[in-house]
């Protein structure tokens, strides 16, 4: 479990937590469906480390500061924030929970201890300990083909330098930032 | 004291000046070629008054400063850029007086000129030169001894867009069509959309003068905005870019001083727009008036004489005119 | 409180003043905008944000303002997605005017020209050697300009303010020029707006460098031998040579 504040947005913070070899990700599913959780579930495999969730993170408290939130609560946007995509749908699908899910992250705006409660007794799964990732402690669960694959980074694109991982990192950055605005 | 008259007519004014060596202005007197409201100035006409008021305007100069020709030790002239014939037509005057009275001569480049005069009036340094006229739209930096153009048009010049407009909306040319529009613009109040085309450094101004044309001309859309708004859209389009560029070239160059020469350089909407920009960036801004700004013989009197002191002189078989002239092919001797 | 969404909306305050935020730097005041260093999220970031101009009617600031931001992302995302290093975007909020984005470590191309030419002047402390190798280093980097700004334009990105302090070298490697600020950039498919650009920086480079233009010949060689379409790069400089000739022959009176 891991706690950052928003930079830009004073007062807010996100919390971050990873599990694996969860078993009633079904379970959770429904509930996610009836649109009771108060955190967003999040496919890890796409996301590189926690930079990518507080930039997405960062820009949903944006839009709804603005009063634009395009999909229904802050944490389907962050989740809509994540994905390159303008399709809501699609965003969801690939960056959201999936039934078949064993690993994902969980996040939290503004956690408090009730919440974690809430969390640790609805998912059967072992939680990740995170204590000693920092900022870019590369995600355990990344799958660098499948990220390269939703972000749409190309070879062309990742020939100008050769840091590699800095350098897919940074693609995705962009390609989430330039999201809506092409 | 070393005593140089200037001649200017390189478009619609004819001035004459004398200026002495410590920079006093002497003299400074002008007679401007007005047309008739639509029309602009041809330049057959144009050399045609300047022919017929050059002498006159000469007399009355020496008279007023009660100079005999004796007391002048140079005659400096505009060799360009301007119009052909106009600038001929001085030049002659010149060649004759220089002859008649055994005096040297010394050719002047009118952009020059005009910057030069900027800085003696006001005592600006080192300043970035935004220089808006009905010929020359210019950014100018110096650097390495010579009047280097950061920016400019690529296509028609600011002056001649304002000019060309007052003629589609018919309004009077006197004392010019840029101050007639400036009095309109002060009434206007709605913003119109124009095109805002800048390019690096560079500035265009056609597409904006189409499209104001298009829409002074569409009753059906006139019905919404007065002759006033257009006005006042078209300065606030025009200047802004003007601004913005100087701005960059500013900033690029590390200057703090601007100074705006050239007729448009008086609007003193243009001037408020430069005091704006500079006060955002701790810079400082010049500005001159119409005696000064607007093409006179003082200017071009100043700029002879810093070429003069320097020891240059023009011999007669080459004080030739030319209607392009650019400013950075002139070897600045006189700034380190 | 329950969730965010239903919080009030009006709650929310972003930091109106970058300059509040910890440790946040002001590394320059341009003509466009002011820039910042800060530190987001453990990545070193800049924050461009463009500033109201005072002298500019509102509306036609706000109209240029939100155009320029649109088209400088724009082109940055298409040069990145092209492989053409440029500052990877961050976080883009078009209404405070704000590009918040990578932060490029390593000197302009201007002042490692300066470097180049302090170190071939500098004739009593230095061989003849290290005097042409300095010289070769300012070969090589007009080869790679002439180069990169082909890739550029190819992609019908005009740069639009090209000049060598809008030029980086990332890690101060001379093989990786990360080109910056496309806030004046614009899509253009036609020669004459190429031409331009290349004008705009013969003219920043000559009056920067002095003795340049043998230098600047570099680029122009590298631009169209190393165009992924030479032909339309030597249209493009067959345009220059007009462009430049209109410059003078435009020039007429007042």
């Amino acid at each position: 479990m891991k706690t950052y504040p928003i930079v830009l947005y004073p007062g807010y913070e996100i919390t971050i937590l990873l599990y694996k070899d969860v078993l009633n990700t079904k379970d959770i599913m429904t509930e996610l469906l009836k649109g009771q959780l108060e955190w967003a579930i999040i496919n890890c495999k796409p996301i590189i480390n926690h930079q990518q969730l507080l930039l997405a993170a960062t820009k949903a408290v944006a839009t709804l500061a603005t009063g634009k939130l395009t999909t229904n609560n802050i944490h389907t946007e962050l989740i809509f924030r994540l994905s390159p995509n303008t399709n809501i749908r699609e965003s969801l699908k690939n960056f959201g929970l999936q039934n078949e899910d064993k690993e994902f992250y969980i996040v939290l705006f503004n956690g408090k201890q009730e919440k974690f409660d809430q969390i640790k007794s609805m998912v059967q799964g072992e939680q990740i300990d995170q204590s000693s990732h920092s900022l870019d402690t590369l995600n355990p669960f990344f799958d660098k083909e499948l990220s390269r694959k939703l972000y749409g980074i190309n070879d062309k694109e990742l020939k100008a330098t050769n840091e590699d991982i800095d350098l897919l990192k940074n693609s995705i950055f962009n390609t989430m930032a330039i999201k809506g605005l092409l | 004291m070393v005593l140089v008259m200037g001649f200017e007519g390189s478009a619609n004014k004819l001035g004459i000046g004398i200026v002495g060596d410590d920079g006093t202005i002497i003299s400074n007197i002008r007679h401007t070629y007005i047309t008739p409201p639509g029309e602009g100035f041809l330049p057959k006409d144009t050399a045609k008054h300047h022919r017929s008021h050059i002498i006159a305007l000469v007399q009355r100069a020496l008279k007023e400063s009660n100079l005999s020709y004796k007391d002048i030790d140079c005659l400096a002239y505009t060799k360009g850029p301007g119009m052909g014939p106009p600038l001929r037509s001085v030049a002659v005057t010149v060649r004759m007086l220089s002859q008649l009275w055994n005096k040297p001569i010394v050719a002047v480049n009118h952009c020059i000129a005009h910057i030069e005069m900027g800085r003696l009036i006001t005592g600006a340094q080192d300043p970035t030169v935004l220089y808006v006229s009905g010929g020359n739209t210019q950014v100018i930096s110096y650097s390495l001894n010579k009047y280097r153009i950061f920016g400019e048009t690529i296509d028609i010049a600011v002056g001649n867009c304002l000019d060309r407009f007052a003629r589609v909306i018919q309004i009077p040319n006197d004392p010019s069509p840029g101050y007639n529009i400036e009095q309109l613009a002060r009434k206007g109040k709605n913003l119109v959309e124009l095109p805002y085309l800048t390019k690096g450094m560079d500035v265009s101004f056609s597409g904006i003068l189409s499209s104001i044309e298009l829409l002074a001309k569409d009753k059906e859309k006139m019905k919404q905005y007065t002759v006033e708004d257009l006005c006042y859209s078209l300065q606030e389009t025009l200047f802004s870019m003007l601004v913005e560029t100087a701005e960059r070239a500013m900033a690029h160059c590390g200057q703090k001083e601007i100074l705006a020469v050239g007729g448009v350089g008086c609007n003193e909407r243009l001037q408020q727009m430069i005091n704006q920009m500079v006060s955002q960036r701790d810079g400082k801004s010049f500005a001159i008036d119409e005696r000064y700004c607007i093409d006179n013989g003082a200017m071009i009197a100043w700029a002879g004489y810093l070429m003069y002191k320097d020891g240059v002189t023009t011999p007669l078989d080459e004080t030739t005119t030319t209607q392009r002239f650019r400013t950075d092919q002139v070897e600045v001797t006189w700034r380190d | 409180m329950t969730t965010l969404a239903t919080t009030n909306n009006n709650e929310i305050k972003s930091i109106e003043n970058i300059t509040s935020l910890p440790n946040s730097v002001l590394l320059s005041q341009g003509a466009e905008a002011k820039t910042y260093k800060i530190d987001l999220y453990g990545i070193k970031c800049i924050v461009k944000e463009r500033f109201v101009k005072a002298y500019r009617h509102p509306t036609l600031d706000q109209k240029i303002s939100g155009k320029r931001i649109l088209q400088e992302v724009r082109s940055l995302n298409k040069c990145k997605k092209n492989g053409i290093d440029v500052p990877a975007l961050l976080l883009v909020d078009v209404p405070s005017n704000r590009i918040y984005m990578e932060y490029i470590d390593g000197i302009t191309v201007k002042q490692y020209l300066y470097n180049c030419f302090d170190q071939s002047k500098e004739t009593s402390t230095t061989t003849t050697q290290t005097q042409t190798e300095a010289h070769q280093q300012q070969i090589d980097i007009c080869a790679e300009i002439g180069k990169q700004i082909a890739r550029i334009h190819d992609l019908n990105i005009v740069h639009g303010d090209l000049t060598t302090s809008n030029m980086l070298l990332r890690n101060n490697s001379k093989s990786n020029i990360v080109f910056i600020d496309f806030g004046l950039s614009y899509t253009s498919t036609m020669t004459e707006d190429k031409a331009v650009d290349m004008y705009v920086l013969e003219r920043a480079f000559i009056s920067t460098h002095p003795n340049s233009e043998l230098l600047f010949k570099e680029i122009l060689d590298s631009y169209q031998k190393n165009s992924p379409s030479p032909k339309v790069a030597k249209a493009i400089l067959d345009k220059l040579d007009q462009v430049r000739l209109r410059g003078r022959k435009k020039l007429a009176f007042g």
